[in-house]
């Protein structure tokens, strides 16, 4: 944690007002500052000989109790000669009304002593936080249960338990105008890529913004193309995740208030990739990676395909099941393009009112969505019930993508795709495919390319991308990320 | 700048979709999909008919029907023209779906039209890129109108039932390509599965009903239907072939008032011509791995001297079969197995010098035969159940 407090910039007179021996005056100033702020308490410690005294601290933000035991109860009872007398353990001095004013903000309590031109910073931070749980965006049946918390203490706690190394190294940054917020880069000094270590420094230290409610500020601020569908940076919940991806040479970004760890650079790969791959036997992980590719494939085409075939190549199709096919569609009276349209739309909507709605009504958009547009529809020949099981597939497929921002990507295209399908057949989804491929391979993350590894390819690191080889096998660490050739992922015992 | 320049190519690749339009664009529902077609000898013209399955017709799922009456599933229409595009336009003029070919399955051609020649006929089958070459052509004893006609209580449409008919019976799928290349082959004939409709023998309330039946192998000369081999003839023309599937034999014992049935799981066939000076003669060897597969006489063959004896009866009785075959298709002139072309392949220049009188040669041609039969199973229990029936009762 460096000196952040000295970063606050603020144009106000009395901010800049130095702290003077006299306690009145000091008083009146910092009250003024916190000029109708109920949760401001400030209080008042008289003492018969020595030294009088004030406590200012934000009501909430601070562990009151340890305020109580360690600091004024020593106040109280005997005179104070020197700050080393506090049993706090972490004290540090403010000599301005603005750094008083900063420290107080950020869940710091201020000791006001008279007579002296200085403020004892005491670090009682506190406040009520939410515990460490399980993530609920990432859960593994396999895999520790720690997700991270809004508590960026806590966080960086968390990934220090499991990078015992002084090569981790965190550097902090307050970004926001307003809200000041504790931003950290963390990354391995020896594996992760200096220039992009640089690169992200430099942007980080670019960004001006009033606020930071989220670390999806700064990933929409920081990311290469921002107007890309694809997300440039991945997000985790997990500290082993972020762990994990420090190591192979990968920084995280930790912004305080918010459980979502930013990693980069980021590939696509590692976007269809889920931390249980690494814990699961490499059989059953390779299985499920070719599974999420082939669902992958199907959540982004399978409708356009199907409007395809319906609308331009009726040869595709084996003559039965263009038959039953033919015989469902019928009497719908919408073209294949209308019915995949209103079909995808409404499942979308129904996917968003789930999400928004409490989960005890949530389970009722399910059941009246299963039953309007599942049965009642095919039922009135509104939409056949080839294409309801087409959006079905699709839909689950796009759910075993396993990070949520590519999956939003995928069901995304899925629309133009649809589109161009019904205007120029499979030639369209073509053209579409060529559209989306170049342009992930032109897409950069922190100037590593999105599709590194098979594009540039990289014979070496296709082990962890097409399949997910046994960790004996892992030898080498992926180049890139690193930049560098770096170290060894496995070594064995009789190798040094 | 970035945006504008993505602007612009989003507005080019719009003007493509709205100027290019949906010109191709024909939905499910718009094709009429013909499943058969049939042509027929008419006067001087054809008469072409299509079968088309009617979707709304076909069992779907609740909500489909469209509005045709009766209880068939598909519809059936012919049309007289001079040619068979003309007829198939005329066709057209009264269908309210555009018709489309590309999953017809099955072509069937008339008795009589077979026996003019086909070639006139597959030469439009061959030239529109929607017609398949992996349709089934089957020739029709009668009217090939009448074989679409049929009803098919087992399949959905007379076409499916014509053609599961013909790929069951044969070991190959003999589709167009196999036609045409059989056609098109130097000292080869074709051949083609023949159909005809037979009474069914109803059940107690049934009533009669006609139905589509393998008549037989149809004979080509070149592209002309020239015979018609039927039971026997046919299945030994079909393993002289290597196109049959377990071939068959019934030995007949009239003093013990029974009979026994080979069947052959393996077989070899191997031709191979003998060629001295200007004749030639063929040597055909059979060889054949078998069961009994029924025992209806009181014959024990339970050790090895009764199996050969079985063997022995098999071999002479197939070699008369084939000799008959053989002797069938030198009086035709026509080679569906190809011994022209064997001749051919041993010796070009012989074939070069005798390919105009090469079907005299063929007709004056010797035929051997070397028939070697094993028949491994005799049956689970080793002695036939009559036999036993009869032990008890003595």
């Amino acid at each position: 944690m460096t000196d952040h407090r000295n970063s606050g910039v603020d144009a106000k007179e009395g901010m800049q007002a130095p702290l003077v021996r006299d306690l009145a005056r000091n008083i009146d100033n910092v009250r003024g500052i916190f000029n109708k702020c109920t949760d401001f308490v400030l209080r008042m410690i008289p003492s018969a000989g020595g030294y009088e005294a004030a406590v200012v601290y934000l009501d909430g933000l601070i562990k009151t109790e340890e305020l109580q035991d360690h600091t004024l109860q020593p106040l109280l009872s005997r005179h104070l000669n020197s700050e080393a007398e506090l049993e706090n353990s972490q004290i540090s001095t403010a000599s301005t009304v603005g750094e008083v004013a900063d420290a107080v903000l950020n869940g710091e309590a201020a000791l006001l002593i008279g007579n002296q031109p200085y403020a004892v910073i005491i670090n009682v931070r506190g406040g009520s936080r939410r515990a460490v749980e399980e993530p609920p965006t990432e859960t593994t049946i396999r895999g520790p249960r720690e997700g991270f918390t809004e508590n960026l203490q806590t966080n960086t706690a968390l990934i220090r338990f499991r990078l015992k190394t002084t090569k981790l190294k965190m550097v902090s940054f307050t970004i926001g105008e307003e809200t000041k917020t504790t931003v950290i880069l963390a990354y391995h000094d020896k594996l992760a890529d200096p220039e992009v270590i640089q690169e992200v420094t430099r942007r980080l230290k670019s960004i001006k913004i009033d606020g930071v409610m989220e670390s999806g500020y700064i990933e929409e601020l920081i990311e290469d193309n921002p107007y890309s569908p694809y997300p440039q940076l991945h997000y985790t919940e997990r500290p082993d995740t972020a762990v994990a991806h420090m190591l192979e040479g990968k920084f995280c970004i930790l912004v305080d208030n918010t459980p979502v760890v930013l990693v980069g650079p980021t590939t696509f790969w590692l976007l269809m990739q889920a931390s249980e791959d690494y814990y699961e036997r490499f059989y059953i992980s390779n299985l499920l990676r070719w599974l999420r590719y082939v669902f992958m494939f199907i959540a982004l085409y399978l409708p356009s395909i199907y409007i395809a075939v319906l609308t331009y190549h009726h040869d595709m199709l084996p003559t039965n099941l263009l038959y039953s096919v033919a015989s469902a569609r019928e009497a719908i009276p919408f073209p294949a393009l209308v019915e995949a349209l209103i079909m995808e739309v409404s499942f979308e909507a129904l996917r968003e009112a789930g999400i928004r709605l409490p989960k005890t009504i949530g389970q009722a958009v399910g059941i009246l969505g299963a039953l309007v547009i599942g049965q009642a529809a095919v039922q009135a020949g509104i939409v056949s019930a080839p294409m309801v099981i087409i959006v079905a597939l699709t839909g689950i497929a796009s759910f075993t993508i396993p990070r949520f921002n590519l999956a939003i990507t995928v069901r995304m295209l899925r629309f133009p795709l649809m589109i161009a399908a019904s205007v120029l057949g499979v030639f369209g989804v073509m053209i579409g495919t060529y559209i989306i491929a170049s342009h992930l391979c032109q897409l950069r993350s922190f100037g590593v390319p999105y599709m590194s590894g098979y594009a540039p390819l990289r014979r070496k690191e296709l082990k962890d991308i097409f399949v997910r080889a046994p960790w004996r096998k892992m030898k080498t660490k992926p180049l890139t990320y690193s930049g560098t050739a770096g170290g060894r992922r496995f070594r064995r015992q009789d190798e040094t | 700048m970035r945006l504008g320049r993505g602007l612009l190519i989003f507005a080019m690749l719009l003007t493509i979709m709205i100027l290019s339009g949906c010109w191709d664009r024909r939905e499910i529902n718009d094709v009429a999909f013909v499943a058969a077609s049939a042509a027929d000898k008419e006067g001087e013209g054809y008469r072409v008919g299509v079968q088309i399955p009617l979707p709304g017709q076909m069992g779907g799922p609740e909500g489909g029907g469209g509005g045709t009456s009766g209880d068939k599933s598909w519809y059936l229409d012919s049309e007289k023209d001079k040619t068979l595009r003309g007829a198939l336009e005329k066709l057209q003029q009264r269908l309210s779906r555009v018709l489309n070919f590309s999953h017809r399955r099955v072509v069937v051609f008339g008795e009589e039209l077979s026996k003019e020649g086909l070639v006139p006929v597959i030469d439009i089958l061959i030239r529109a890129p929607q017609n398949r070459l992996t349709v089934f052509p089957i020739i029709a004893e009668g009217k090939a109108l009448d074989l679409l006609n049929a009803k098919t209580p087992v399949e959905q449409l007379p076409s499916e039932m014509i053609r599961e008919l013909a790929s069951l019976s044969f070991s190959k799928l003999l589709l167009l390509n196999v036609f045409m290349k059989d056609l098109l082959k130097e000292g080869e004939d074709p051949i083609l599965p023949v159909m005809k409709m037979v009474e069914t023998k109803p059940g107690a309330q049934g009533q009669k009903e006609e139905a589509i039946q393998m008549a037989g192998v149809g004979v080509m000369k070149r592209d002309r239907l020239v015979s018609i081999f039927r039971g026997e003839d046919a299945k030994n023309l079909l393993w002289l072939n290597k196109m049959n599937r377990l071939p068959t034999v019934t030995l007949d014992y009239p003093e013990e008032r029974g009979y026994i049935i080979l069947q052959f799981q393996q077989s070899q066939v191997d031709v191979r011509p003998v060629i001295q000076g200007d004749e030639v003669s063929f040597q055909v060897k059979i060889k054949a791995k078998g069961s009994v597969m029924e025992d209806t006489l009181t014959k024990n063959i339970v050790n090895g001297r009764a199996v050969r004896q079985l063997e022995q009866d098999a071999e002479e009785k197939v070699e008369e079969a084939m000799k008959q075959v053989i002797s069938q298709l030198k009086e035709l002139k026509a080679d569906p197995l190809g011994f022209g072309s064997r001749v051919r392949d041993q010796d070009f220049s012989f074939w070069r010098k005798h390919k105009n009188d090469w079907l005299d040669i063929y007709g004056r041609s010797d035929v051997f035969f070397e028939i070697e039969f094993n028949i491994e199973h005799t049956g689970t229990v080793s002695n036939s159940i009559i036999r036993k029936h009869i032990e008890v009762k003595s």
